[in-house]
């Protein structure tokens, strides 16, 4: 059956329905009473005023020698006023003045020509905006009737929103207009949460379809800046206030760019700051330029410098340092183990003021030994950049970074035992920080890490911000890896460093990143319905710099620690969805998006060329779920990745096919459908050809998917819990 | 002209299922509809297309209906509990014996709501992404597996 019988079929079941509640009833059938007798009582009143009307029309008027009175008084004093005015002017007495006004020339034209607006009611959106924290506004709709216009708006308020609109402007800015059309005070009272203010329009005219719509505080900041499509019901966001535009990019990108390259290259104790300045300059450069996919060629290193610190070496080679040399034309690492300079902990501040921005930077120096950072002394420093309006590399120019290097914690201020999970049981963390033994596995990680980075091709962790610091990177199946799409492909674990979003503490966690190969999707095919669960929803504004498109999965654990993230590039035929699971100690979102950018951007680890690429698409689907060749099967790990009702939703196919191979008895009772995790071995259920007998393979973690009919006869689907493929099956019963 | 009377009573039991479909609870719906009704009665001269009288009278009710979750949200105190509960067991029985409910509660949370607006609402699906403020596409996304749960649930009732 086609999609639109479905839904015909849906709806005429549906409309069926008409049972409603006695006290829905009751509150309807009072309702219309009252309503009839509202609707009376606006008769009645109406014809009370009709005859209030009337009978004042009546009245006789006894008092008409007193406004005589009162209208003669007025004039004396008028005229007396008005003699004394004109004497002042130069004219000999008023009735001078008032000849010589009458005989003057009319210089007023006549500018503005009241249009007949037609009728219009106009529902433009009911969806929230959040304009301030606790704070939203509904733009709901336009009404014009008997030529007066009106916009309406909705407030909604948080008790704790301290914010106090002070009024709103309208103005047409349809074509290249910009004529007010209305300036509304604000009505809310003190307490109030909900209301709604009407704004009057004068000047509208028919032609208008668009208006701009400003929202000012009693501070005169702006609020909000809309623009209203009133042909198409559309919202634009124009901006947001400069308070506001600079706490998104001080919170954002600020922080992304102070994480990863604040120049703290000094260290109070180096006997050659200037050697490690430079090493540090080329090392933030060279970093942005590997980030933008560029060479690291003289020119863009030296580019790169120029926008970030607005320093001009052109023509000098700086291959004077220890640990990048310049060779064939580009900049090159010198491979070290782990060492970084300078590691950021924590922005507490940043500060705006004419064009400058200011940050506060915590931060330490773990050197080699990155075991230990919650035991080093941290130091604070204060930096400040400009905006770079035309730049390749970056938007921020340092343009002054305190010398002094002051130290303001010691590390014991700091504590961190208390929100360290304790993970020493799980067998993929390794470890805490909090006993000798761990701090050994954290030391052998940063070999483990140091060995296998080139640092090439993977981005220097270096300083980072609320990010992984120690890495093992484990790459499944090798760098020739035959993998299928979905299976995973790379595990990282680690330490992150953060801070955590509750007491603002910084914490380390265990962390480990499992990515999983990319699957390729037809363009035809609903991305949604394989990128995420049916709580997933696609995070505005949230992309990564490469532009791909994040998508966010709720899935999590019972204790909170594990989130998946699904997102997807398009390519010229398909888009390419990646799937990146993080499990932490404890329940405290990392900021992703670095991470990912880190992953995506510097290290390509799951790169594909595109003639390996198998595109799925809705008809090809259903044949990629079944293991066609498992004596080639051996997934690296027997890990549960899929959920239970990914599982269910890949067994459908199963039983679909097991129809056509069997009587397939049971395979349609979906009521029945029941489902365990074991471990089984995985069979040729699906695979065997003509005659061949059952066979056996590896064990693997599979979810049974098992369906049976009331006689007992039923089927059961093997679905590889980690890969999410179908790996065998068995029928049962009679 | 149909009266305001009149368009409310042809209106009712798509009021009742939406609001009970978001609140799931009869005493918060009927507030939300007594809200609704008063918001529309006031407004009823404003709208000048009555054939969108439904669509309308549902969008004020939706709308009222997300205002009620947003303020009980804020407060729940102990006492009522009880309260609650009585509810819970009234919607219960209430669930047994309606066909929309008894469907609903069969498929995911989040596509009920979609769902309601889709098939018994009638809103088209950009409307439903205006209304609950999702992306078009997740509207679809949601659409399409909405159809083939409720399908499979109501062809089989339907047999029975």
């Amino acid at each position: 059956m086609t999609d639109m019988g479905k839904d015909n079929f849906i709806k005429e079941q549906l409309e069926k329905d008409i049972l409603i509640s006695k006290k829905a009833d009751e509150v309807f059938n009072h309702f219309l009473k009252g309503e009839k007798y509202m609707k009376s009582n606006q008769e009645n009143n109406h014809f009370v005023q009709e005859e209030k009307d009337i009978n004042r029309q009546k009245k006789p008027k006894n008092h008409g020698w007193m406004k005589l009175v009162s209208v003669a008084a007025c004039f004396v004093v008028i005229f007396a006023g008005a003699n004394v005015y004109a004497t002042t002017q130069g004219y000999k007495n008023v009735f001078f003045m008032i000849k010589d006004l009458v005989n003057k020339e009319e210089n007023v034209t006549i500018t503005e020509k009241s249009e007949i607006l037609s009728d219009r009611d106009i529902t433009i959106s009911y969806s929230n905006i959040e304009i301030a924290e606790g704070l939203n506004i509904q733009i709901n709709r336009l009404i014009i009737k008997d030529n007066e216009a009106k916009l309406y708006i909705r407030i909604i308020k948080d008790t704790e929103n301290q914010i106090n609109i002070k009024k709103y402007i309208v103005t047409d800015i349809t074509g290249n207009k910009d004529v007010v059309l209305g300036t509304h005070n604000s009505t809310l009272e003190p307490n109030t949460i909900e209301y709604t203010e009407e704004i009057k329009l004068t000047g509208m005219d028919n032609a208008t379809q668009k208006l701009k719509l400003e929202i000012i505080d009693d501070k005169e900041n702006t609020l909000i800046l809309l623009e209203i499509d009133l042909l198409n019901k559309e919202l634009d966001l124009l901006s947001y206030n400069k308070n506001e535009i600079f706490e998104k990019l001080s919170e954002t990108e600020l922080k992304e760019i102070l994480g990863e390259y604040a120049y703290i290259a000094f260290e109070n104790t180096s006997n050659n700051i200037e050697d490690m300045r430079t090493n540090r300059e080329l090392d933030i450069a060279m970093t942005m330029v590997i980030q933008k996919g560029d060479k690291t060629t003289k020119e863009n290193v030296h580019k790169a410098i120029k926008e970030y610190l607005g320093k001009d070496v052109t023509d000098t080679i700086l291959d004077k340092t220890g640990d990048i040399y310049f060779e064939n034309g580009e900049y090159k690492y010198t491979p070290r183990d782990g060492f970084c300079p300078a590691l950021v902990l924590d922005i507490p501040e940043i500060t705006y003021k004419d064009g400058v921005y200011t940050a506060t930077i915590i931060y330490c120096f773990p050197g080699e030994d990155w075991s230990n950072i919650e035991q080093l002394e941290q130091y604070q420093t204060t930096m400040e950049f400009t905006l770079n309006t035309n730049y390749t590399y970056t938007k921020y120019c340092l343009i002054n970074a305190d010398e002094m290097v002051k130290q303001v914690y010691k590390a014991a201020s700091i504590s961190v035992s208390n929100v360290v999970p304790n993970n020493t049981e799980e067998e993929d963390f390794i470890g805490t920080t909090e006993s000798e033994e761990n701090d050994d596995d954290n030391l052998q990680n940063v070999n483990n890490y140091a060995s296998t980075m080139d640092w090439t091709n993977y981005s220097a962790p270096g300083i980072r911000f609320i990010y992984p610091t120690i890495f093992s990177v484990e790459e499944i199946g090798g760098a020739n890896r035959g993998n299928r799409p979905g299976e995973i492909s790379t595990k990282i674990t680690g330490i992150a460093i953060g801070k955590d979003p509750d007491t603002g503490k910084i914490i380390k966690s265990n962390l480990t990143i499992t990515i999983y190969e990319p699957l390729y999707l037809a363009k035809n095919v609903d991305i949604r319905q394989y990128t995420t669960s049916s709580n997933g929803y696609e995070k505005a504004g949230f992309k990564t710099y490469e532009g791909l498109m994040w998508y966010e999965d709720y899935y999590k654990d019972d204790d909170g620690s594990k989130e998946t993230y699904t997102c997807l590039r398009e390519l010229t035929n398909c888009y390419e969805v990646y799937k990146i699971e993080f499990q932490t100690g404890k329940d405290w979102s990392f900021k992703v998006r670095n991470i990912i950018n880190w992953l995506l951007g510097s290290t390509k680890l799951i790169e594909r060329p595109e003639n390996e690429i198998i595109i799925m698409n809705e008809e090809t689907e259903e044949t990629d779920v079944f293991v066609t060749d498992l004596d080639q099967y051996n997934p690296a790990s027997n890990d549960v990745v899929i959920s239970k009702s990914e599982a269910q939703r890949i067994a459908q196919y199963g039983f679909e096919e097991s129809k056509k191979r069997i009587a397939g008895e049971g395979a349609d009772n979906v009521d029945s459908e029941t489902v365990t995790l074991e471990e089984v071995y995985a069979n040729n259920y699906f695979t065997a050809k003509y005659n061949e007998s059952h066979k056996n393979y590896m064990k693997r973690m599979c979810y049974i998917v098992r369906r049976e009919n009331e006689m007992g006869n039923g089927i059961k689907i093997y679905v590889d819990a980690t890969t999410g493929l179908i790996v065998g099956g068995a029928a049962f019963g009679d | 002209m149909e009266s305001f009377e009149d368009l409310v009573k042809n209106v009712k039991v798509k009021m009742y299922k939406t609001a009970m479909a978001i609140l799931k609870n009869d005493d918060d719906a009927c507030d939300a509809i007594q809200e609704a009704l008063i918001s529309a009665y006031q407004n009823f001269e404003k709208l000048r297309e009555k054939q969108y009288f439904d669509t309308w009278m549902i969008r004020i009710l939706i709308h009222k209906c997300y205002d009620l979750i947003h303020k009980n949200k804020k407060v729940v105190y102990l006492n009522q509990k009880l309260e609650i509960d009585m509810n819970e067991q009234y919607y219960d029985s209430y669930k047994s014996e309606s066909v929309l409910e008894s469907t609903l509660c069969q498929i995911d949370t989040d596509l009920k709501t979609v769902a309601l607006l889709y098939y018994y609402d009638n809103f088209t699906i950009k409307d439903i992404s205006n209304i609950l403020n999702i992306p078009e596409g997740t509207v679809k996304s949601r659409l399409s597996r909405t159809r083939e749960q409720l399908y499979s649930i109501l062809k089989k009732e339907e047999v029975i």
